[in-house]
């Protein structure tokens, strides 16, 4: 089998059409309808998302300026962590959106290189973001503790305060260990396939 | 007519384009992978990225250069393991596929056993050099694989080359056993 024309022949004779999807299928199965809805169902979830938080936001932030007897510093304390935990959710969905729109407009090449970036970025979710968030949570944690604890002796504030630091830390120690992980097995694989057919496609340059 | 395209619009062009270009992704998909399955997956996967970025068809490049930048895209993308969308369009039947396709005898068609080497053998290379030697055999020019990998015309030029002799000395030692 010398000639690559005979073999083109062979590769394009070779149809999937007779049993294959017909042009008649697409609208008789509703395949059209099927790929409309999926593309409205992240839209509708993006949606839920937003007013859900929008939704926390406006009662927490009705309760905790209605509490009785409950000082300023514990008010601006509360305020501070919904406010950081609000902003951690509204960053944490932009960083994702943005590592997930992939542009399969482009040329291989491009593609390639700008979804290794993407997929990357996923790890900035993991290392930048979380440490942030857990900061804000221990500062507002501590200014509710300093506020709440002050008729208590001197131990035993300092061990609240270090137990609830530590808890804090921990947590956030076992949410990065268990992002990482979820980052090497969903991720990596992807990124190294195609670090390598990028490599490939330049071999013979 | 507003910005964003019109469904009716949407409708017809993916239908077009469906119709025009189904069996040559289909044999992209069947040349990146082997297994039945998962080249089904790809080609839906394919078939929801073109109707998700049908919109932004500029008709500054070839119809089919756009539609193969997608498939490429999308084959390079593929992850076996992850859970797919529902079977959104209706399976190929086992008896549709490449491998298993016997085109009606008139004497002037390939041996469904040349097609089945043929796959075997390319099933052999490197993921990036299926893509390629299936848009060969697609028969695009150098100028169009060039547009749709990013490779410049000289690159093209020598990895196909190199393919083509890798495939038919492979393909010859497949049929001489």
């Amino acid at each position: 089998m010398d000639n690559f024309k005979e073999l083109s022949t062979i590769w394009q004779s070779n149809l999937p059409q007779e049993n294959g999807i017909k042009v008649s299928d697409l609208r008789s199965s509703g395949i059209i309808d099927k790929l409309k809805k999926l593309e409205k169902k992240h839209f509708r979830i993006n949606l839920i998302k937003t007013i859900a938080v929008g939704v926390l936001t406006l009662f927490l932030t009705y309760n905790i300026l209605s509490l009785p007897n409950v000082s300023i510093l514990t008010k601006s304390a509360l305020g501070w962590i919904i406010l950081s935990l609000m902003a951690g959710m509204f960053f944490y969905w932009r960083m994702q959106y943005n590592s997930s729109q992939f542009n399969f407009l482009d040329n291989s090449l491009a593609f390639i290189e700008s979804t290794i970036i993407k997929l990357n970025s996923q790890k900035q979710i993991i290392t930048r973001l979380m440490p942030v968030m857990v900061i804000s949570l221990i500062i507002g944690m501590n200014a509710i503790y300093l506020d709440l604890l002050q008729e208590e002796n001197f131990t035993i504030r300092i061990s609240m305060h270090l137990f609830m630091t530590s808890f804090l830390l921990l947590a956030m120690y076992l949410g990065l260990k268990v992002r990482k992980r979820r980052f090497n097995n969903d991720f990596k694989p992807i990124i190294d396939e195609l670090d390598l057919i990028k490599q490939n496609f330049k071999n013979d340059e | 007519m507003s910005l964003k395209m019109k469904v009716s619009e949407k409708e017809k062009l993916f239908t077009d384009l469906f119709s025009k270009n189904k069996g040559k992704i289909y044999r992209l998909c069947s040349a990146y992978l082997i297994d039945k399955t998962e080249v089904n997956d790809l080609f839906q996967e394919v078939m929801i990225n073109v109707w998700n970025n049908i919109e932004k068809f500029r008709g500054e490049s070839q119809i089919s250069t756009w539609v193969y930048r997608i498939a490429v895209n999308t084959a390079f993308m593929f992850n076996k393991k992850a859970k797919k969308n529902k079977e959104l369009f209706l399976r190929f039947s086992p008896d549709s596929h490449p491998l298993n396709n016997k085109p009606e005898e008139t004497g002037n068609e390939p041996s469904n056993e040349m097609i089945k080497i043929l796959h075997q053998t390319i099933n052999t290379l490197a993921n990036q050099d299926k893509i390629i030697i299936s848009l060969v055999l697609e028969g695009l020019k150098y100028e169009e694989i060039g547009a749709i990998t990013g490779l410049t015309l000289s690159n093209v030029g020598v990895k196909i080359n190199r393919i083509k002799s890798v495939l038919l000395k492979r393909m010859k030692e497949v049929q001489n056993g």
